[in-house]
């Protein structure tokens, strides 16, 4: 096993990108015709589309639809931040509109229509002023709180302007408008997350927990966690969503994790899959100590990776300990660490975890860190396939993965760890 | 129970290298002294601590006990208590009573925990190469190593002892002859450490009464790593890497 090892090193070059050819972006010349960009669907032509198709339901000052329900706080000026809900001009189910957990095997184009004909509404707000922000904050929260669409009724100050707006941890959303005044009708407030939004003596992070453990999916945990519901009475605050998410998804899996550490490791090496919107998302479950890597790599043309001309490849891990920084790589560390402890959590397993995802030039732009977590859930819900060594394991990700084990095993912490660390066992 | 002594400094920072492995710890208190056996979850490296009695300024014992504890716990406690330190346990409760003596009087009640731990072993290995040193010396070696690279090549090559590591071109040595080393028993020998690990056990060095290191080496095998004082020993294995050079 050793001479494997020892080749592969003499193989990997740290710090030398693992290159692929294709041309830089050229959208004047190409104008959506030749995918000159090497992209394989054009976003440019991708998000004219959506604001013609949905421009002119939205033309009006007094936009009337269901929210799916679905609210937005900015992170723009903060302490003073912009909320309010995103309402699309249409009447019905639409709850779907903001259910990440839903959205796996959906198209980037389905995923554009969905949350282009998002109109946020804009009020701003002090975060601290959650309970004595007049009539509209405290629709703004009913909104949040609530299990079902709401029939939204909203005047504006101006027509929605803008396009699709993205981020890198938020899923997008359509033009925005300031809101004058708003009113809602059968709207229905979920139950547990009122019992919590009730109890001012209940901290934020156990608020969190136990709606978790009560089966409220974390959009709706993080939903109501942004209108600042939760928390010691006196502390609540509105949490720009992009925060919101990432607290969530933080607070839940540092629960897990504590949880898993006292379990059993698993017997074998395990490989998981799920490949969507040209993401492959490989899961390597390692039989040891909890301990947990995410590796990117960005093909050129990618969100991330806009102009350059090799795969650009970043990652961020913990040991058993923990981490104290934020991650390097953002809020989609924490949302696969939470699909992966929460599976453990399930399974009553111990093990450790290294994730690598190539992002092939089909992701043509950021859909928000639900796509790592969604993604790394439905790879973790699937059958694995079982290896009794590490080389075995690797052999078989080496087949899936276009970029090298080689330059994989150079940018990954764990991978070196557990190929060129031994282990005191081995001596006894 | 009760035990006491006023040679605080020394047990919070022995604890304090011991918690950078391991998080619970079972301290077993016998006759002849207390000890602690522990290895870190990765299973890289194992601790094994001991302490005798006459480190102590009362050593009161009615059988021997096993007290697993939050060992971050203790450590925070240890840091308040001034003067003198007494460790009791409460009568009938699984609870481990620390006391400050002093002007000021403290007292903290830390819950133990159940114990998960099997015993552990501690390597088996005949080391033909063992170098004695200032402790000072190995902490420098490894601190000047560490800012260069991940991991250390500790080897011995003919009358000297050496630290290496390289990052990218970067490229450090270090090199002790055998005349500024305590004892040397010599053999060729050469493996890697990560340094992550070495960083964290070099700080027994600033324990005073530990003031000698002894380094015990082979050939890509774990690395025995000494520290002894008067009553006391603290013990490491490390397990090496198989890095390519």
């Amino acid at each position: 096993m050793y001479d494997d090892i020892f080749n592969l090193q003499k193989r990997v070059k740290p710090g030398r990108p693992f290159s692929v050819h294709t041309k830089s972006g050229l959208c004047v010349l190409c104008r959506g015709t030749k995918m000159l960009c090497g992209k394989t669907s054009c976003p440019v032509v991708l998000r004219y589309h959506q604001n013609m198709r949905v421009a002119p339901l939205i033309d009006t000052l007094n936009l009337e639809g269901s929210s799916p329900p679905s609210v937005f706080v900015g992170r723009v000026g903060y302490p003073k931040v912009s909320i309010g809900p995103l309402i699309p001009p249409v009447h019905g189910d639409t709850s779907i509109l903001d259910t990440p957990e839903k959205w796996v095997g959906k198209s980037m184009n389905e995923i554009v229509a969905m949350r282009s004909q998002l109109v946020r509404g804009k009020y701003s707000v002090r975060v601290d002023q959650v309970e004595n922000g007049g009539r509209l904050v405290d629709i703004v929260r009913e909104i949040a709180m609530a299990k079902n669409p709401a029939e939204v009724d909203a005047t504006l100050f101006k027509k929605p302007r803008g396009g699709l707006v993205l981020s890198d941890a938020v899923q997008p959303h359509g033009p925005s408008a300031p809101l004058k005044s708003l009113s809602v009708d059968g709207l229905k407030i979920d139950r547990r997350i009122d019992k919590a939004y009730s109890d001012t003596d209940l901290f934020a992070k156990d608020a969190v927990l136990t709606l978790y453990q009560n089966d409220v999916s974390v959009t709706r945990i993080q939903r109501a966690f942004s209108v600042g519901s939760f928390g010691l009475g006196d502390n609540r605050k509105f949490v720009p969503t992009r925060w919101s998410i990432t607290a969530v998804d933080d607070t839940i899996s540092k629960h897990m994790v504590e949880r898993v550490k006292d379990y059993p490791w698993i017997n074998e090496y395990r490989v998981y899959e799920s490949w969507s919107l040209d993401n492959r998302f490989i899961v390597l479950m390692i039989p040891a100590a909890w301990s947990y890597e995410l590796v990117e790599a960005w093909y050129p043309n990618t969100t991330w990776n806009p102009d350059g001309e090799e795969v650009a490849i970043f990652s961020s891990s913990e040991g058993y300990g923990g981490r104290s920084k934020y991650a390097e790589i953002g809020g989609c560390y924490y949302a696969a660490r939470l699909a992966t402890s929460e599976h453990l959590e399930r399974e009553k397993r111990q093990a450790s975890i290294v994730i690598l995802r190539e992002a092939h030039p089909g992701y043509i732009m950021p859909v928000g860190v639900w796509n790592v977590r969604e993604n790394v859930r439905e790879a973790v819900r699937k059958a694995p396939r079982r290896f009794n060594t590490m080389s075995e394991a690797l052999g078989y990700v080496q087949t899936r993965l276009d970029i090298p084990l080689s330059t994989w095993v150079a940018n990954s912490w764990m991978l070196r760890q557990r190929l060129f660390q031994r282990r005191l066992d081995d001596f006894t | 129970m009760q035990l006491k002594s006023t040679q605080i400094e020394q047990l919070t920072k022995v604890f304090e290298t011991i918690v950078n492995l391991v998080d619970e710890v079972t301290l077993k208190v016998e006759p002849e002294g207390i000890s602690i056996r522990a290895m870190d979850p990765a299973h890289v490296a194992l601790v094994d601590f001991e302490m005798k009695k006459e480190a102590f300024d009362e050593y009161k014992l009615e059988e021997p006990v096993e007290l697993t504890v939050d060992l971050k716990t203790v450590v925070n406690v240890l840091k308040r208590v001034e003067q003198e330190l007494v460790i009791k346990l409460k009568e009938g409760e699984n609870v481990l009573v620390i006391l400050s003596e002093g002007a000021v009087k403290k007292r903290f009640n830390i819950p133990l925990i159940e114990s998960a731990e099997e015993s552990l072993k501690i390597p088996g290995i005949e080391f033909e190469t063992v170098v004695e040193l200032d402790s000072s010396l190995f902490k420098n070696a490894i601190a000047d190593t560490s800012i260069i690279g991940d991991y250390a090549t500790v080897k011995v090559e003919g009358d000297a002892l050496f630290f290496s590591s390289k990052s990218d071109e970067n490229v450090v040595e270090i090199r002790i002859d055998k005349e500024n080393c305590i004892s040397f028993k010599k053999n060729d020998a050469k493996s890697h450490f990560s340094l992550e690990y070495l960083k964290d056990m070099a700080k027994v060095a600033d324990i005073k009464t530990l003031n000698k290191a002894k380094l015990s080496l082979g050939n890509d095998l774990p690395l025995r790593l000494e520290f002894e004082g008067d009553y006391t020993r603290l013990l490491f294995f490390l397990a090496p890497r198989v890095e390519a050079d």
